[in-house]
């Protein structure tokens, strides 16, 4: 029995993994983040590792365009053979990577390091830029430094507010919620989004206040709360004055945004605005309130303005006097397992391990010296992962790609495009341990070890560091990404060695984030073994680690806050008579992401098998569409079909649909390439729509990865 | 050479043009902004907010526009057309190649014996809500407990109205028309407005005529004598009985106006390079005396100059034209009305009507509906609604299958939830982990005579934990003794 944690979320409940006679199963663990409690892709965890078509053996396309197994030297000596050629005929820009979430540090760093060292690329980022880039950014820009929660997640249960920006957490991360309780038992969970999602209705019976904006319009809800916290006196003024600067530019940001105006836009009545605004200040330290919280997560974030919709968030938090207060503060909520330390260690294109920038001279010294390399020879910024897939296989563009820990022909804004030129690479390699809808694209695919198979570690939400031991052997066949990388930059005469070692790997890592704003030198495996509670910053060996940044002082030059002025952008799509709905996707509680895992896993994908829309009854009345009908969803992108939900929790002009399907179902056809002009988001989370009784207006779909045949 | 643009006024409309001017970027343009008050571009509609004392004038205070030459307390005095020159009260000289006036629009003051002092400015005790100024006079001499007539029950009344009565102040409203918001709002919603202001303690006295000022010997203010012989006592009088345009100095420009000043689609007034906005301009919609319109204006020249004088623009803005959604801003009366309604509703092809008072309920909706959307909303009384209509109304949103569905909707929870017990046995009561009730009545069934041995078996519980409370009952009433249940309000759970 090995103690690790659940293979999905940031969360990251423990769990025991077991082997058995039937095979490996899961039992929960107590822990300060779950409690000993899991959700049903917890529970069902250990069937990912016994998961029909796991792939055993490496396969390369071949002359009759079919994938065909090989050996591991064969699809090895073809890639590097491959790689080789593009590089001397294209140069080494010719080749991007893409990562992903879900890897560990240990990997997320040796890629990284691999893309520019062994392939001195440029073209490098993940699948995080289309979830956490924007929170990253906000919080950046206001605490010079981003670690989603900077507090432990037990923080929340003391306070009286707390205040969920766009996130859902009672089905994305369910046992979560028991942070949420004492909160609504003072009445003070406050939730603003356009559904009434399992987690707005916690705040029925009292629990608190739902306010269901217009979708793209949080930002906007956002300054009206916080005009009225001024205009009814609730700012915690004292707090602003010694901790924040930029307080008058925001208040004038703020001045033409009067309640009634905030009403026109978002839809939310004034009263509730007030309500909300009065809520969360009687909560705040200053008004001797239990302390309140705002936390954002991507129903704010993934938009073209997504980061500004942060900082708004930020800027409401900080004229509440809650940021960088035991028992109050901002954070933003992690998706994926390894979202917080896959965006510190070198998977994004513009940055070095340790949350270093990429273009800073000092930066590329230190990792330079690290790598045992010239710091000349790194490559600087590659383009944000949106522009980067739009680049592929384009005039210029990379004419391979490596993709590591994602499937984004599933998860990437407008699938339609990107899928016609992954088709036209000259060379796409899918590590992965299914035959994901990327994988089957590819040219070759790499089997790789999963989770409990491989030695790792995670950072989860709170930015605490976990390790996550081999708890199972893998499956006969299978190599961990490690070795791959290892086995790679030899064929293709790297300067330096890969270590295939986790433990190696890790040391490595915290000494390339030394002096880094993400400072992991003082941590290791040994100290996550002997049961250590590892927060970062940990600055040196033998630090206890950093479980509360800002108490003192914020990570800005002066130690203050900025208040950045914020104004409206409207969402890039606008509605007309052709497209008059909005769309919003988000997730269901049994799968996760592309469902390359969970739609897997019978127990789960038993439960929701299929892509849906959600619409409220009267909107399906007046369409003539019937509850468990497929219906056709059309936007200026492209179209998907779906069976119709109806539920009355939906708004009258937007529907709601999962994007964890592929084929057909996929969602992520008809949403939004759009990009945030400061973290390079796409705006996933609304798109405007058409919706069409496929009986009426039957299509004719072109095929795509994951259709049935 | 660059191109002058000179502001005359620095209100919201003002304020807002510069904006959209500045975010077409156009190289080798200067702007200069005049405006008569002494304070820097505010947000007159908080203005109201700021007398029960929480907002300062930083509160109001618009961002300042980096590179713009915004003059506060200079008062342009004439216009030479032929020189293309403003002057100023200081004496000044701006030359311009284009001039936009946004001088926006003045109180109205009646003429009653009493409200003025022998030059012809109102009394101390006599004042509008207009201005940071006024706002501020307000303070000074209404405190606390101090008896004030609003003077006026459009808009502008109330919303003063229920400010002052926020303060703390004992206010009554006195009003010609037969109720309140009558320019904008139907009888009806009117009157449920005035009972909700009753409500709140602001008395609404209609059909009222002012027959004289009644003053101590002092000259302090004693009453407002109506023509029926009421006399209401009062400290302080508030005036809000309209607004009308300043066109003078247009006027002195000998620019065509009537009751604003008059301009084309484009805003321009008969002198193709003067422009007029907000509420001293006159268009083919009349004068509005709304923030709505006059920004819209305001983007409208922008658009037009960034086109005359940049040679391009960045794409039309794809908003039309501000429908005209009128907003009561009083906290705790919520009123709205917008578009229109027919003026016979059984008129043939006239806009489908709906609507519904609820007196007691101080509620009253009504809509119209032509060509499957909203083109009139009025909602009193029922926040929710009003917000909804609104967005529907701006967005133009196709109306459901029956449009009675607008007029109420039931609130979230409002219905008695049902009870786990009466739930169906495919119903999910654990949706961490997909548990019907079948499952956990069948785990009952088997033995399970606790939360915990229910959720051993089911998991039912173990994700979130929020049904605890409905497993709990369910086993209890599927015959488990109740000595074995055990509620775990920690919601803490493991398995051995």
């Amino acid at each position: 029995m090995v103690a690790t944690h659940c293979p999905y979320c940031a969360l990251q409940c423990a769990m025991d993994v077991a082997p058995t006679p039937d095979g490996p199963t899961v039992t929960p663990l107590e822990f300060p983040t779950n409690r000993g409690r899991l959700c049903q892709k917890g529970w069902t965890a250990a069937d990912v590792l016994t998961a029909s078509g796991r792939l055993t053996a490496p396969m390369v396309r071949g002359a009759d365009g079919t994938l065909a197994p090989v050996s591991w030297e064969e699809a090895l000596d073809r890639v590097a053979g491959e790689l080789r050629r593009l590089r001397a005929a294209h140069g080494p820009e010719s080749v991007a990577v893409f990562g992903g979430g879900g890897l560990t540090n240990e990997e997320a760093y040796q890629l990284g390091k691999f893309a520019r060292v062994a392939l001195a690329t440029p073209n490098i980022d993940y699948n995080g830029r289309f979830c956490m880039a924007s929170a990253a950014a906000g919080g950046r820009r206001a605490f010079g430094l981003d670690r989603g929660l900077p507090f432990p997640l037990t923080d929340l249960d003391g306070a009286e507010a707390i205040l969920l920006v766009g996130s859902n957490p009672a089905e994305t991360m369910p046992p979560f919620v028991t942070h949420l309780a004492g909160a609504r038992e003072a009445g003070g969970l406050v939730i603003i989004d356009p559904r009434r999602t399992p987690t707005a209705d916690l705040t029925q019976d009292g629990g608190g206040l739902h306010l269901a904006p217009l979708p793209g319009t949080d930002l906007v809800l956002l300054l009206g709360i916080t005009q009225i916290l001024w205009a009814e006196g609730l700012v915690d003024r004292g707090y602003l004055a010694e901790r924040a600067s930029g307080v008058d530019a925001l208040r004038a940001s703020l001045a033409a945004w009067w309640p009634e105006r905030v009403e026109r836009v978002t839809g939310v009545p004034v009263v509730q605005q007030r309500a909300a605004a009065r809520l969360l200040a009687a909560a705040s330290p200053a008004r001797g309130g239990r302390g309140g919280y705002v936390l954002t997560g991507r129903g704010a974030e993934q938009h073209a303005h997504g980061t500004d919709t942060v900082t708004a968030a930020v800027n409401l938090a900080l004229c509440l006097g809650l940021p960088g207060r035991e028992g109050s503060g901002y954070g933003c909520l992690t998706g994926q397992g390894n979202g917080q330390g896959g965006r510190e260690h070198g998977l994004k294109a513009d940055q070095l391990p340790g949350y270093r920038t990429i273009t800073d001279p000092d930066a590329r010294a230190h990792v330079a010296g690290v790598w045992g390399v010239d710091a000349d020879s790194l490559p600087g910024a590659g383009p944000p992962a949106v522009a980067l897939l739009a680049s592929l296989a384009t005039p210029g563009g990379p004419r391979a790609l490596l993709v590591h820990g994602a499937n984004p022909v599933v998860s990437a804004p407008d699938v339609g495009p990107l899928t016609e030129r992954l088709r036209a690479l000259e060379l796409l390699v899918v590590c992965d341990f299914v035959l994901s809808e990327t994988a089957a694209l590819a040219d070759v695919v790499l089997p790789v070890t999963q989770w409990a198979e491989e030695t790792g570690t995670m950072t989860n939400l709170e930015g605490r560091l976990l390790l996550r031991d081999e708890a199972v052997p893998p499956p006969e066949g299978v190599r961990t990404e490690l070795w791959v990388w290892r086995e790679l930059a030899r064929r293709l005469d790297a300067p330096i060695d890969f270590s295939e070692d986790a433990a190696e790997v890790f040391a490595e890592l915290a000494r390339a984030s030394s002096g880094g704003v993400a400072d992991y030198t003082g941590f290791s495996h040994k100290r996550l073994r002997a049961g250590e509670a590892l927060y970062w910053p940990c600055p040196e060996p033998g630090h206890p680690g950093t479980p509360r940044t800002f108490l003192d002082r914020f990570a800005t030059p002066d130690g203050r806050a900025v208040l950045h002025p914020v104004d409206e952008t409207p969402p890039d799509d606008l509605l007309d008579a052709e497209y008059p709905l909005y769309l919003v996707t988000g997730r269901v509680l049994q799968h996760y992401q592309s469902g390359a895992q969970t739609r897997r896993v019978a127990a789960l994908n038993s439960v929701e098998p299929e892509s849906y829309v959600e619409l409220h009854p009267l909107l399906a009345q007046r369409l003539g569409v019937e509850a468990g009908e497929r219906v056709g969803v059309h936007s200026r992108r492209g179209s998907c079909e779906a069976v119709a939900r109806l539920s009355e929790g939906m708004r009258l002009d937007t529907v709601f649909m999962p994007f964890h399907y592929p084929g057909r179902g996929a969602v992520n056809r008809v949403t939004n390439p759009a990009v945030d002009p400061v973290s390079g988001m796409p705006e996933l989370k609304v798109a405007t729509v058409r919706l069409e009784r496929l009986v009426d207006a039957p299509h004719s779909f072109a095929p795509a990865p994951g259709d049935a045949a | 050479m660059s191109h002058r643009i000179v502001v005359v006024g620095h209100g919201m409309v003002a304020h807002r043009f510069v904006a959209e001017l500045l975010a077409h970027g156009l190289p080798d343009v200067t702007l200069t902004v005049l405006g008569d008050e002494p304070e820097a571009a505010y947000n007159r509609i908080l203005l109201p907010d700021v007398l029960p004392g929480h907002l300062d004038l930083a509160g109001l205070t618009l961002p300042a526009h980096p590179g713009v030459d915004a003059r506060a307390g200079v008062r342009a005095t004439a216009i030479d057309r032929g020189r293309r020159v403003v002057t100023d009260d200081a004496g000044g000289e701006h030359p311009f190649d284009t001039l936009v006036l946004a001088t926006g629009a003045a109180p109205v003051f009646p003429t009653i014996e009493g409200l003025r002092d022998s030059a012809g400015q109102p009394m101390p005790d006599v004042t509008a809500l207009r201005s940071w100024a006024d706002a501020q006079h307000i303070r000074a001499a209404a405190a606390e407990g101090a008896r004030v007539v609003v003077l006026g029950g459009g808009l502008l009344g109330i919303e003063a109205a229920v400010a002052l009565r926020r303060a703390g102040c004992a206010v009554t409203v006195i009003h010609r028309g037969g109720a309140p918001l009558d320019r904008q709002f139907d009888a009806l919603s009117g009157r449920v407005v005035a009972a909700s202001l009753a409500d709140h303690g602001v008395a609404v006295l209609t059909d009222c005529r002012i027959a004289g000022i009644e003053r101590r010997w002092n000259h302090a203010l004693k009453s407002i004598r109506l023509t029926d012989d009421r006399r209401i006592e009062a400290d302080l009088i508030v005036v809000a009985i309209g607004v009308e345009p300043r066109i003078e100095l247009a006027a002195r420009a000998e620019l065509a106006v009537r009751r604003g000043v008059l301009v084309d689609d484009l805003c321009r007034t008969d002198d193709p390079d003067i422009h007029a906005i907000g509420d001293c301009a006159q268009t083919g919609r009349g004068c509005q005396g709304l923030v709505g319109p006059g920004w819209e204006q305001a983007r409208v020249v922008a658009h037009h100059l960034a086109e005359k004088i940049g040679g391009r623009a960045r794409p039309r803005p794809t908003l039309g034209f501000d429908a005209g959604v009128v907003r009561l801003k009083a906290d705790g009366v919520d009123a709205v009305t917008m578009g229109a309604f027919p003026a016979d509703e059984f008129g043939l092809g006239a806009p489908r009507v709906l609507g519904f008072v609820d007196a007691a309920g101080r509620r009253r909706v009504r809509i119209a509906v032509a060509d499957g959307v909203l083109v009139g909303a009025t909602c009193v009384g029922d926040p929710q609604i009003a917000a909804d209509l609104t967005v529907a109304f701006d967005s133009r949103m196709p109306v459901p299958a029956d449009p009675a569905a607008l007029l109420a909707r039931p609130l979230a929870g409002a219905a008695p939830a049902a009870s786990v017990l009466d739930l169906p046995d495919e119903a999910v009561i654990c949706r961490c982990n997909a548990v019907p009730k079948q499952a956990i009545a069948a785990a009952v069934g088997g033995g399970a005579a606790s939360v915990p041995e229910v959720a051993e078996v089911t998991r039912a519980t173990t994700g979130c934990g929020s049904c605890t409370n409905d497993v709990c009952r369910l086993v209890e009433a599927l015959g488990a003794a109740p000595s074995a249940l055990v509620t775990e309000k920690e919601g803490a759970f493991a398995v051995a």
